[in-house]
């Protein structure tokens, strides 16, 4: 029974990492012909690409210490026999070492876009030597703390709940009460970013509002092979807060914007997390004797029926709905030049990659709880297959024909600063990444060779 | 409210992120999330710190405990003649071994006890102890420790001393005080108030074999034993006391 529930825990986990990659080193090749958009708008493709492949390899890394723990107690991997081997190893160091340069890097997207707070001639020069910094002292510290400090690490979001409420919420104001038409782009693509970047954390919104979510963190100070420190857990009870305010603020905005102009696939998503964050918050009470179990009594398991919510729900939104919401924003606001002819072949491999992993991905979901024999499920797919297929060139014409530019918007409502950025800055942000990613592999195995532990 | 032009821009920090907070009732809905943020954290950041953190940080340290066990024990006899050659399996029912509440069975010692008279008497002084083999069979009937190294669950004789054999039954008890660690009393006696060990059927099964001098004896007919089986049940209830 337990090793079922670990099984169908992790079942995305492969998926996403060949997704994440795919799609990044896609979006990449995409981000760099586009070079008619706007600096901010190609300067955050430039950055989301990364982010897909940072989230990418931090999902390899994932994948390969599931199999290790899937393996502890059998002889087929002889080095690592228990969990603390595991724990201690280049594997846990690489995936820390990627979270870290994730964080650095996603520290700045709200920076730059929709709204462009700096507006500099070296702004690249800026967010290139921020990221670089920041990785380079974040990565080993957190693997010195031995990842006991996550809280702290996770600050760096931080930015994305400060900046783009007030964005969203100025924009929202501004196209509902003003008539600012061309803001309903800025205002959607910044709800849109921070449904992209916490929608992980957004699902859980009502509890981590009225402070149920804390049951949890008692039960991983127990739990956790290196706990959170006081500062840490501390921090993240802060988090807790913005991450449920925001999402209420998106949720407010996005019915107040329904019920004038009526409704849309964006309110459409909202609901759903809406709904998502209500009902976890009443599993969470149903199942608060087994969270808190573990700080009165001793840690009881989950309920069988808990765990499939949890994969359902936490699983989906972070490893399919994040590089959905990311590169629908990709493509339909404008930051890629879809409509040229070498990038054609590139956004229809995008979307069709994208909708079939998601279909798959639903289907061996929805085999973890209905016991459907595969003959039925693999019907279900090639249907899926066959209508995508016969989608695809319409997705395509409403892709390349309907985007929005949020970056033209804002500098029609407020205007902004012209700001000619060169293509070896570009480049030279890219090769940057690539050093990072390098630094954070090379360090992870480093550190492990040398029995940083010991 | 008014578009900038950009050429007579100011691009200062505080021009770019006043443009953000240039509606009224923007600014006063962010002031009531800015506020919902402050309540919310706050009632969290104080709940965690004050008191949740302590708890959870109490409940992961592990202190030291001694169990020490109160033992009871309860006894059946029960005794049968063997013919010559005849094996027997007497069953015993665990439920008739009577506890206080809440007791756990510990262990079970089986004491094989040949007839005393077997070596010889007065009467017949030349007689001969018997050989008799006895084991605790291990045939699914009873929940308990059968493959603990410390278990004897087979023994023979033939000079009429006692067959003493005894299994585990709850594991790891062996009666002695043990020293555990754990966070909490609940947790450093969960291992020992697990029910179910030691319930169902013991079967012992005891096989003699009569060693007899027929020409010499007086009483030639010496062709069966009294056979006494005690089967000494221990049970426990464990109390945790902290060392340190």
């Amino acid at each position: 029974m337990a090793d079922e529930l670990y099984e169908s825990l992790n079942e995305l986990l492969p998926v996403a990492s060949v997704v994440h990659i795919a799609l990044g080193f896609m979006a990449l090749v995409l981000v760099h012909r586009s070079s008619e958009r706007e600096w901010n708008e190609r300067f955050a493709g430039l950055l989301i690409s990364w982010m897909m492949v940072m989230l990418g390899i931090q999902y390899v890394f994932s994948t390969i210490i599931d199999y290790r723990i899937e393996q502890l107690g059998t002889d087929t991997v002889s080095v690592f026999f228990t969990y603390e081997s595991i724990f201690y190893s280049w594997m846990t160091y690489g995936q820390s070492a990627l979270e870290s340069a994730f964080y650095a890097s996603i520290a700045i997207l709200p920076l730059i876009y929709p709204y462009p707070l700096i507006q500099k001639e070296n702004v690249l020069k800026i967010c290139t030597i921020f990221v670089l910094a920041v990785a380079l002292v974040m990565i080993p510290v957190d693997i010195f703390t031995e990842f006991s400090f996550r809280g702290v690490k996770y600050m760096f979001i931080w930015t994305g709940y400060i900046v783009w409420t007030p964005v969203y919420l100025r924009f929202l104001v501004g196209e509902l009460l003003y008539g600012e038409k061309e803001a309903r782009a800025v205002s959607s693509v910044t709800a849109l970013l921070m449904l992209g970047a916490f929608v992980q954390s957004y699902i859980f919104w009502l509890q981590n509002i009225t402070g149920v979510s804390t049951v949890y963190y008692g039960r991983w100070v127990v739990e956790d092979f290196v706990a959170q420190t006081f500062l840490s857990s501390s921090v993240s009870m802060v988090q807790l807060a913005l991450s449920g305010t925001t999402f209420l603020v998106i949720f407010i905005g996005e019915s107040w914007r329904s019920m004038s102009r009526g409704f849309n696939t964006l309110n459409a998503l909202v609901s759903l997390v809406f709904v998502t964050g209500v009902l976890w918050y009443l599993l969470t009470l149903v199942n608060y004797a087994d969270a808190e179990s573990c700080v009165l009594t001793s840690c009881q398991a989950w309920d069988e029926n808990f765990v499939d919510w949890y994969v359902f729900t936490f699983q989906v939104a972070r490893f399919l709905g994040v590089p959905l919401i990311f590169m629908f924003i990709l493509l339909n606001y404008n930051m890629v030049d879809t409509g040229a002819e070498g990038s054609k072949m590139i956004t229809r491999i995008m979307v069709l990659l994208l909708l079939l992993v998601a279909t798959s991905s639903l289907i061996e979901m929805i085999q973890i709880i209905l016991p459907i024999p595969e003959m039925i499920t693999s019907a279900l797919f090639a249907a899926g297959v066959v209508v995508f297929i016969g989608w695809e060139e319409r997705i395509m014409d409403q892709i390349i024909t309907e985007t929005s530019s949020a970056a033209d918007s804002v500098k029609e409502l407020i205007g902004v600063a012209e700001i000619s950025i060169n293509d070896g800055e570009y480049r030279f942000f890219s090769m940057a990444m690539t050093a990072m990613l390098c630094y954070a592999v090379l360090i992870a195995i480093l550190f492990h060779s040398m029995g940083i532990h010991n | 409210m008014e578009r900038k032009e950009p050429d007579n821009m100011e691009w200062g920090l505080a021009d770019i992120v006043g443009e953000i907070f240039s509606i009224r009732e923007s600014n006063i809905a962010a002031s009531i999330a800015v506020a919902v943020i402050l309540i919310s954290g706050g009632l969290n950041l104080y709940g965690w710190t004050q008191t949740e953190y302590d708890l959870a940080k109490e409940a992961a340290t592990d202190d030291q405990w001694l169990i020490e066990f109160n033992i009871s024990v309860s006894t059946m006899i029960q005794e049968e003649t063997w013919q010559d050659e005849e094996k027997k399996v007497i069953e015993f029912y665990m439920d008739e071994f009577v506890f206080p509440e809440g007791y756990l069975i510990g262990s079970v010692k089986v004491i094989v006890k040949p007839d005393s008279d077997s070596n010889g008497t007065t009467l017949d002084p030349i007689a001969q102890c018997d050989s008799i083999g006895a084991n605790i069979r291990n045939d699914g009937g009873l929940a308990a420790q059968w493959d603990f190294e410390g278990n004897i669950l087979s023994g023979q004789d033939s000079s009429c001393e006692w067959i003493i054999m005894s299994l585990q039954t709850y594991p790891g008890y062996d009666g002695d005080d043990v020293n555990f660690s754990a966070a909490n009393q609940f947790q450093a006696l969960l291992p020992w108030s697990e029910s179910g060990w030691g319930e169902g059927v013991l079967s012992v099964e005891v096989e003699l074999d009569v060693n007899t001098v027929e020409e010499l004896g007086p009483i030639t007919q010496d062709d069966d034993e009294d056979i006494t089986i005690e089967v000494e049940v221990s049970g426990f209830i464990a109390s945790a006391m902290l060392i340190n």
